[in-house]
């Protein structure tokens, strides 16, 4: 049977990003799925070893929208893995109100976007409008509604009053009482079920084969958190537990997302009472990074995020490595999308919330036909024996 | 399924009897919270023209013009907002605490660059003998009054003070220009590195 090829992208009205999706498809069936990225590669970690490592902060949080606080708490991680600091206790509290915040209007943007894949506009319009509260609040907290520039390495960089601490309760109790509603919505609608249920499987074994995390592994059975499992910030001093479900379908990613903003306001809500009718340190100023390295991790809205620095002792980082969560999750497609109808495709891309922008590494171009090349493993193999091969010689 | 349309019926019936959500934003003001990250503003009473807040600026959105023109030496700061991330490392590091500070403006459309790049002018105090820069007149006097009595340690500043109290001053200056810096520079307005070549590599010391 002669197979058909159906490109979606790179400028496709479904995705937020530019990215390339060629499906190979039998009939309705997707039989094989190819995925082109470098659309939106931007040099950050190369951008990165020319500035202050006080201005590398404000860099990393533009790697992605809406993950503009995860970046900065995993770079920050690092610089104090690297200088071997902590910071005050008050700016733990106040760095996982901001993660959990973030993690809080992360979800509720993807359970509108995903509405809306499916033709559900009334549950995007609801949803986002019952995020709208929380990104005012953000703009109290922060001086922004996104890009929050609140991480500091050594702390943070604003403190919470008190007034704020009572408007952001308020918000976060009305919160809750929308969100109980959407979760039962959800789960209860017939329709909803019959497209999610079922719908790309990933099994146990195929997220650790590919390596996947956040609530893509989360919904599959594997019990992974980086905020349990190596905790930072505030996360060991609260009682919060981590969703799982088992059947690792989109309608179980959909479920893990919306129960987590659960356990968001949970955690929230006991920092505020920590916090409260108190006054504290919020920075551990640093004036010098020695030589060294360090390692950063956070559990971002998608999964853990990796920053990895390396100092010589000068006023910026010599290297500086960053793996998002997307690298991993995104692969996933091969398992996911294959023997799905093309109708289906388009909510399983979604169902793993793709960030495209934070996994962009590397794009190879002929300088002299102008033309972008994908360069397969052997070859990249091929350059770096290459490379020993002339050490060898020099 | 009769129970989940009646949950959901209310909230619609709520979404039709009360008011839009969205705010009409053009024709209407929107009041934005106190501690609002918008565009940054120089302020001429408290600014000295240091350029710590484009040293620190993470996207280089201050521009530092500087013309050495000995008859009228200035250096300007021009804030791009087009560049402008309104991270405030300007106003944190600005060390008047005075001289750069965000406002509450957030929209800063315009036609023509000219309309919203703002800039602040500084005279700037050049060295006697190579012409270089010393740095701002009103950032000297600042670092002046910070010291106090301390400042009186150095020629440069004694000169200073007294051109600001209206004295003439009292040493005598030769203006004669040698080719290699001399002892009697010191008297002078030099900058860190003539005055340095000055104590270190005299011409009557060698090392």
């Amino acid at each position: 049977m002669k197979k058909i090829i159906v490109p979606l992208g790179p400028d496709h009205p479904l995705f937020e990003e530019p990215e390339f999706f060629i499906l190979h498809c039998d009939g309705e069936n997707v039989v094989d799925v190819e995925w082109q990225a470098g659309y939106n590669h931007r040099g950050i970690e190369k951008i990165s070893e020319t500035k202050h490592w006080d201005q590398v902060t404000f860099l990393v949080e533009r790697i992605c929208g809406i993950c503009s606080n995860s970046h900065p708490v995993a770079y920050a991680n690092a610089v104090e893995n690297l200088l071997g600091i902590d910071i005050p206790e008050r700016a733990k509290y106040i760095r996982t109100i901001i993660s959990e915040m973030e993690r809080l209007h992360s979800h509720l943007l993807w359970a509108g976007l995903a509405g809306h894949f499916l033709g559900y506009n009334t549950v995007f319009m609801w949803v986002w409008k019952y995020r709208e509260p929380l990104l005012d609040m953000m703009e109290m907290l922060t001086g922004n509604r996104n890009n929050y520039s609140m991480i500091k390495i050594g702390g943070v960089r604003r403190d919470i009053n008190d007034e704020q601490i009572k408007a952001l309760r308020k918000t976060l109790d009305t919160l809750k009482t929308q969100n109980e509603m959407l979760t039962k919505v959800v789960l209860d609608d017939p329709v909803l079920q019959a497209r999610l249920v079922n719908v790309g499987v990933l099994t146990k074994k195929d997220i650790k084969d590919y390596g996947a995390v956040g609530p893509v592994a989360r919904a599959s059975g594997v019990d992974i958190d980086v905020r349990r499992d190596n905790p930072y910030a505030a996360y060991s001093f609260i009682d919060w537990k981590v969703i799982t479900r088992e059947n690792g379908d989109v309608f179980d990613k959909a479920v893990v997302r919306l129960l987590e903003c659960f356990e968001s306001i949970k955690i929230i809500q006991q920092c505020l009472d920590r916090i409260e009718n108190k006054k504290g340190e919020i920075l551990n100023e640093v004036k010098e990074i020695p030589p060294g390295e360090g390692i950063g991790r956070h559990e971002a809205l998608r999964g853990e995020v990796f920053h990895y620095v390396r100092s010589d002792g000068t006023s910026s980082p010599i290297r500086h490595k960053i793996r998002a969560p997307s690298y991993v999750n995104v692969p996933t497609f091969k398992k996911s999308c294959i023997g799905q109808t093309i109708s289906d495709v388009a909510i399983i891309l979604a169902g793993v919330d793709p960030c495209y922008c934070c996994t962009e590494r590397v794009s190879v171009y002929d300088a002299n036909t102008r033309k972008k090349k994908n360069v397969t493993w052997t070859e990249i193999v091929r350059k770096s024996q290459e490379k020993t091969k002339k050490l060898k010689k020099s | 399924m009769k129970k989940p349309k009646i949950r959901e019926l209310r909230e619609a019936v709520r979404s039709l009897f009360s008011k839009p959500y969205t705010t009409r934003f053009p024709m209407e003001e929107i009041i934005v919270p106190e501690g609002f990250r918008g565009k940054p503003q120089f302020y001429e009473e408290g600014c000295v023209g240091c350029t710590a807040c484009a040293q620190v600026c993470p996207s280089k959105a201050i521009e530092v013009e500087e013309n050495l023109d000995p008859a009228n030496p200035t250096r300007r700061l021009t804030h791009i907002p087009a560049y402008c991330i309104n991270c405030q490392e300007c106003e944190r590091n600005c060390i008047t605490g005075q001289g750069i500070k965000l406002t509450k403006q957030f929209d800063v459309s315009y036609f023509s660059e000219n309309e919203v790049n703002h800039s602040i002018e500084h005279q700037i105090i050049l060295c006697s003998h190579c012409g270089g820069i010393v740095g701002a007149k009103k950032h000297i006097l600042w670092v002046m009054k910070r010291l106090g009595s301390l400042s009186f340690s150095q020629a440069d500043y004694i000169e200073h003070i007294q051109k600001s109290l209206d004295i003439p001053a009292i040493i005598p200056v030769k203006h004669e220009k040698h080719e290699k810096i001399e002892r009697d520079e010191i008297f002078n307005i030099t900058c860190p590195k003539c005055r340095r070549a000055v104590y270190i590599e005299d011409e009557k010391i060698h090392f």
